[in-house]
């Protein structure tokens, strides 16, 4: 709390620049995204908000507003952030990537709108309580609209990403590619060639700072869309303020910011979207041969498999019949024999589920324990782990809750990531390493209403262009792999609601969660 | 193979020779006469009409299928009931085995207590499941959101057809889907649809 406090008062100083004469107007409100963020994620921090806007109101800004005037006005504009947050969190879902066009065009429209709104709710509020004549009341509601327009436009997309493990993990992985070096050097370089230029010529060449934010868009999507706009916005607000600079060229410049962000945020949505169908495309033509051949397979394998566990029910009632034999040197065949017949049943299950779950993406769900479920995939694989001289070990937070879901297959899932890890772990350092450059870890934990399961292997990981090609199961690192462990692992995982995603390295990351209430009918 | 076959007798009808032997190895073990087929065609050339007994039918056999086999039977005299058996089940193949009457459509590889108790329960044995089967309440039981998804599940459509349909995400079909099969009892797939067909009367 006070570290929202101090964060969004310090945000408000910090962008405090070029004011609108006679008003704590400013062209760039970072500070509004701050609050509409919080009211989105946290609705009943109103109050906080509110504090947050008045004390910013009256510590920054060097034009002294009477408390009446300052108590109204932070009332206003914390109502019109209020009512962005809510018209945010009506259209797009709060935990949806701005990934796609309609989203990206529903955030524009919702900010624009709700700047609007605010600047005009201020205006009045200045207007009613005498601070300021009308005859500048569009004057005002110009500035305000830009510098919060322009403010939630720039950092809202960015907070966006902050607010979501997987797109965190996304700009990770984005951070660890050169590429997006190359395109922050660029922006700089833009930006010394635009404000090179005498002040009048400026305008003519801010073209150029396009080219670095519709490349990162290109390359990174929406994401990279988001975090090269706001680049290029801490970088032109550093050159204004070493420059001398009039307001009003500031709040011409933040038009150009605004329209740079939204062109690159709709392209990057649009390249998301581009990726996303095509990455669908491929993996339902890939599942759908999987399918096939799980088809065939499933066939099969169920002939052999049943005459295996027939012949062993039959042995069973052969060595009953065995006269004269004491019943204590025949329980441990009976016991063996009890076991093959399970065994094969067992396998038979599995086969059979994982056909159905190709043919249509059906689940058996059941109210499982997540923690047993992981315990029983880690026993799984401790022999080979052992035998690889691989140090596997798993931790589960308590009090996990029970999750609906097909056990059989997320147990798939988890000995799949588990497999791969212990592979790349062994693959990666030789036999005689300290344990700890030969291990995999395995996390479970509950995030709000999922739970989330990292695995974490001591391999040098995946570079970032891996990420995404991973899933398409073309090749396999493995000899003895089928490539496609991984692409039945992530659908098997969104059918039970769920997103499973790589990271990149150090260390090869794998994460997945399962919704814990999403889903659950009343 | 046709020497007369007066006292109740297991026909086992699989295209697998494994399959065919172990499973009248454990049958005949079992106490019960047996008699393999290679396929359907066979069967029905050697079929007389005083063979009394429980056929054991896979479904996929090169030439005839297991399921034409079944209906087939159904015209003759002999009234034999039949155990469908496959390693290749899904909802169309359960219904139209349910449709002809079928005592019970087991996925394989199999429970061997529930072929043994489905084998007893047609020999007469045991009580017809199906008696108790279709009193369960099915309309008081499920909400009508449960009925809703346990229709089209049973019709055989699959979780993406049926959310769109009811206007719910699949993972949601799945959920209620659960819901039913345990409100009902119903252990798989070929159960609930045992189940729906006989509390709505009809196949």
């Amino acid at each position: 709390m006070i570290l929202y406090l101090a964060a969004y008062v310090g945000l408000a100083w910090i962008s405090f620049i070029h004011p609108a004469r006679g008003l704590n107007i400013t062209p760039w409100n970072p500070q509004a995204a701050l609050a509409v963020a919080l009211l989105l994620w946290l609705p009943r921090s109103w109050w906080l908000v509110g504090l947050a806007v008045a004390t910013g109101e009256a510590l920054v800004g060097n034009e002294p507003v009477p408390w009446p005037a300052l108590v109204l006005s932070a009332g206003v504009i914390t109502a019109g952030y209020a009512v962005i947050a809510a018209a945010l969190k009506h259209w797009i879902a709060p935990k949806a990537a701005l990934a796609t066009r309609r989203d990206v065009v529903l955030f524009l429209a919702v900010v624009a709108a709700g700047a609007l709104l605010g600047a005009v709710l201020r205006a009045t509020v200045l207007w009613a309580m005498d601070v300021v004549p009308a005859a500048r009341i569009p004057a005002v509601i110009h500035r305000a609209f830009i510098g919060d327009g322009v403010g939630l436009l720039v950092t809202l997309p960015v907070l966006w990403v902050l607010a979501s493990r997987e797109r965190t993990a996304a700009t990770r992985t984005m951070l660890r590619a050169g590429e997006w070096w190359l395109i922050a050097l660029v922006t700089a370089l833009a930006m010394l060639g635009v404000f090179a230029q005498p002040t009048e010529e400026q305008f003519k060449f801010f073209y150029l700072l396009f080219l670095p934010v519709v490349w990162a868009a290109t390359r990174f999507g929406a994401i990279g869309a988001a975090w090269s706009a706001a680049l290029v916005q801490v970088l032109l607000i550093l050159a204004v303020q070493t420059a001398s600079y009039q307001p009003l060229t500031v709040f011409e410049l933040q038009m150009l910011v605004a329209a740079l962000t939204s062109t690159g945020i709709l392209l990057g949505a649009t390249v998301d979207e581009r990726e996303e169908a095509q990455q669908a495309l491929r993996a339902s033509l890939r599942l759908a041969a999987a399918g096939d051949m799980a088809a065939a397979l499933a066939h099969e394998l169920n002939q052999p498999l049943t005459a295996m566990s027939t012949y062993a029910r039959a042995s069973q009632l052969i060595a009953r019949q065995l006269a004269g034999t004491p019943q204590a040197r025949l329980d441990p065949l009976l016991e063996v024999t009890d076991k093959l017949a399970d065994e094969a049943t067992r396998a038979g299950e599995v086969v059979n589920r994982l056909r159905r779950f190709f043919r249509d993406r059906s689940t058996e769900l059941q109210p499982t324990d997540v923690a047993a479920l992981v315990a029983d995939a880690v026993a799984s694989q401790t022999p080979r782990a052992q035998g690889l001289g691989v140090r596997l070990a798993a931790t589960c937070d308590p009090g996990l809750a029970p999750v609906w879901l097909d056990p059989v297959q997320i147990a798939v899932v988890l000995r799949n990531l588990l497999a791969n890890a212990i592979d790349a772990a062994a693959a990666a350092a030789p036999a005689d390493a300290q344990p700890s450059q030969r291990s995999v870890t395995l996390r479970a934990k509950q995030a709000d209403d999922e739970i989330l399961v990292t695995v974490v292997d001591s391999a040098r990981g995946l570079a970032s262009h891996e990420v995404a090609r991973i899933f398409e199961g073309r090749r396999s690192d493995k000899p003895g792999g089928m490539g496609v462990g991984l692409a039945i692992s992530r659908s098997i995982v969104e059918a039970h609601g769920g997103r499973l995603w790589a990271e990149a390295g150090p260390g090869g990351r794998f994460h997945f969660t399962l919704p814990v209430t999403a889903g659950m009918p009343t | 193979m046709s020497t007369a076959v007066h006292r109740q007798t297991l026909f086992i009808v699989d295209d697998d020779p494994s399959v065919r032997d172990a499973l009248a190895l454990l049958l005949s073990l079992r106490g019960y006469p047996t008699a393999v087929f290679a396929c359907a065609e066979d069967f029905l050339r050697a079929l007389e009409p005083q063979w009394r007994g429980v056929v054991i039918a896979d479904i996929r056999m090169p030439g005839m299928s297991g399921l034409e086999m079944q209906q087939a039977l159904a015209q003759h005299p002999s009234r034999l009931p039949v155990i469908v058996v496959t390693a290749h089940g899904d909802v169309a193949a359960a219904r139209q085995a349910f449709r002809f009457h079928a005592i019970d459509f087991l996925e394989k590889p199999f429970d061997h207590e529930q072929l043994l108790a489905s084998i007893d329960r047609a020999l007469g044995a045991l009580p017809p499941d199906a008696a108790s089967i279709g009193t369960r309440p099915v309309a008081t039981t499920l909400s009508a959101r449960e009925r809703e998804v346990m229709a089209l599940v049973v019709d055989g459509l699959d979780n993406r057809t049926v959310g769109e349909k009811l206007g719910i995400s699949p993972r949601t079909v799945e959920v209620h889907k659960a819901r039913v099969m345990s409100k009902l009892g119903a252990r798989n797939l070929a159960e609930l649809i045992r189940i729906a067909q006989a509390s709505s009367g009809s196949p």
